[in-house]
């Protein structure tokens, strides 16, 4: 398992992992920093680079449990990336995904309208997503917050209403995907399906990846703020 | 082959040398944990052909017996710490620390080519139609129970047969797949509304 660290290269990070490119652009990291290090570039922006380090590394490894890291920084960190995520998603992923549908549905010219169904299933899907999305953004994210200006977390509600929400919305993510593999004829133009495709492939991983860190950073994070404020 | 391989087993040096054999070969995802607890807790417990190798101890133990049985997917694999007791005629699904990496890969593959002949062979059955039809036209277990006098309990396990066999999972995935095989008649329908 490879670990990054301060003295990585953006070049080696890439190398290994390219999916980790729009995480960098999360912390405002962009391309062109010839040798620079992840640490140098980390404070010529002024982002922590502890915080950067536990997010790439528990992205990329799914085993890596940033322990280590956690004292370092504050889940006031945690909620901006989620939320810069989460912006990637609905500005660039999402929009993405419906430009290729309807690329692949124009370049459907069977009349047979398969591809309708899939489109009809993907507006359920995103609802379903923009859903989940806007609760964290609305309740969750705010509940957090309302916990570290001390003393005024609310008891009603607890982290662990929040934990396995995720589930649902992934299945419909992973059937899109599915449908369109094994049950949709090809009267399609290829290059175009492929696209389709890699693109939801992606977006499933980037979603597992994205879920973890709610799991493995910002939960035991947010259970330890919890166990300080009610004993 | 397996989507996903996991690992149950409290050394970490088995993990590790386990998890580099069996990487190498299957080029799928494995995961590692040191106890059935962990596992159960990381929520890995997506349906879908995956393979999940334990201890002896675990093996025997009645609640990972009782998580086998509803997840018809995962195959267990048991591995020893020595020479498998009644070589050669043991299960297959027995791997010992004494075998060579490849002989280990070979009875996994074994195991995983006929699970994929089993699932080949395998189409929807006439009452898993009647139980998709039903599940498309929007549908509870209930109902769907009440209107083909069975239990809710066999709709449930019918509906996972049908999502293991077309891996499609939700009911509006399930709804287009009926959709497209005209399983449903829906010209007095709006569409949109059933997904």
């Amino acid at each position: 398992m490879q670990i990054f660290t301060k003295n990585t290269q953006v070049i080696d990070l890439v190398e290994t992992n390219y999916h980790l490119l729009p995480v960098l652009n999360r912390f405002g990291i962009s391309l062109g920093n010839r040798e620079m290090t992840l640490g140098e570039i980390c404070t010529s922006i002024q982002v922590d680079v502890h915080f950067l380090l536990a997010i790439i590394n528990t992205y990329h490894n799914e085993d890596y449990f940033p322990e280590k890291e956690l004292q370092a920084f504050s889940p006031k960190l945690i909620l901006e990336y989620l939320q810069k995520t989460h912006a990637y998603y609905l500005e660039y992923v999402l929009p993405k995904i419906e430009q290729l549908l309807d690329l692949l549905m124009k370049s459907d010219t069977s009349g047979k309208h398969q591809l309708e169904l899939i489109e009809k299933f993907y507006l359920k899907y995103k609802k379903e997503l923009l859903q989940h999305i806007q609760e964290e953004e609305e309740i969750v994210f705010p509940y957090i917050s309302s916990l570290l200006q001390e003393g005024s977390g609310s008891r009603a509600y607890t982290i662990h209403t929040f934990e396995k929400e995720h589930s649902n919305i992934d299945i419909k993510l992973h059937d899109l995907k599915n449908l369109v593999i094994k049950y949709i004829e090809p009267v399609y133009d290829n290059n175009t399906c492929n696209e389709f495709l890699i693109t939801l492939l992606r977006f499933e991983r980037d979603l597992v990846d994205h879920a973890r860190i709610e799991d493995k950073i910002l939960i035991p994070q947010v259970l330890q703020l919890e166990r300080e404020m009610h004993g | 082959m397996a989507e996903r391989v996991y690992i149950i087993y409290g050394s970490s040096i088995v993990q590790l040398g386990l998890a580099a054999i069996l990487q190498r070969h299957f080029n799928c995802r494995v995961r590692t944990f040191a106890a059935f607890q962990d596992f159960l807790s990381s929520g890995e417990t997506i349906p879908g052909t995956s393979v999940v190798i334990t201890g002896h101890e675990l093996s025997l133990r009645s609640d990972f017996k009782i998580f086998l049985s509803k997840h018809p997917g995962m195959t267990a694999f048991v591995l020893f710490n020595q020479a498998i007791p009644g070589e050669p005629e043991a299960p297959e699904h027995f791997i010992s620390m004494d075998h060579s990496p490849t002989e280990i890969c070979d009875r996994i593959d074994r195991a995983f080519s006929r699970l994929g002949e089993e699932k080949q062979a395998s189409e929807l059955t006439g009452r898993e139609i009647e139980v998709l039809k039903l599940l498309a036209m929007g549908h509870s277990n209930k109902e769907i129970a009440a209107k083909l006098f069975i239990s809710a309990h066999t709709v449930i396990s019918h509906r996972k047969n049908i999502s293991e066999k077309l891996s499609i999972r939700s009911a509006s995935g399930l709804t287009v797949y009926a959709v497209l095989n005209n399983y449903i008649d829906t010209s007095n329908l709006d569409i949109g509304d059933l997904i």
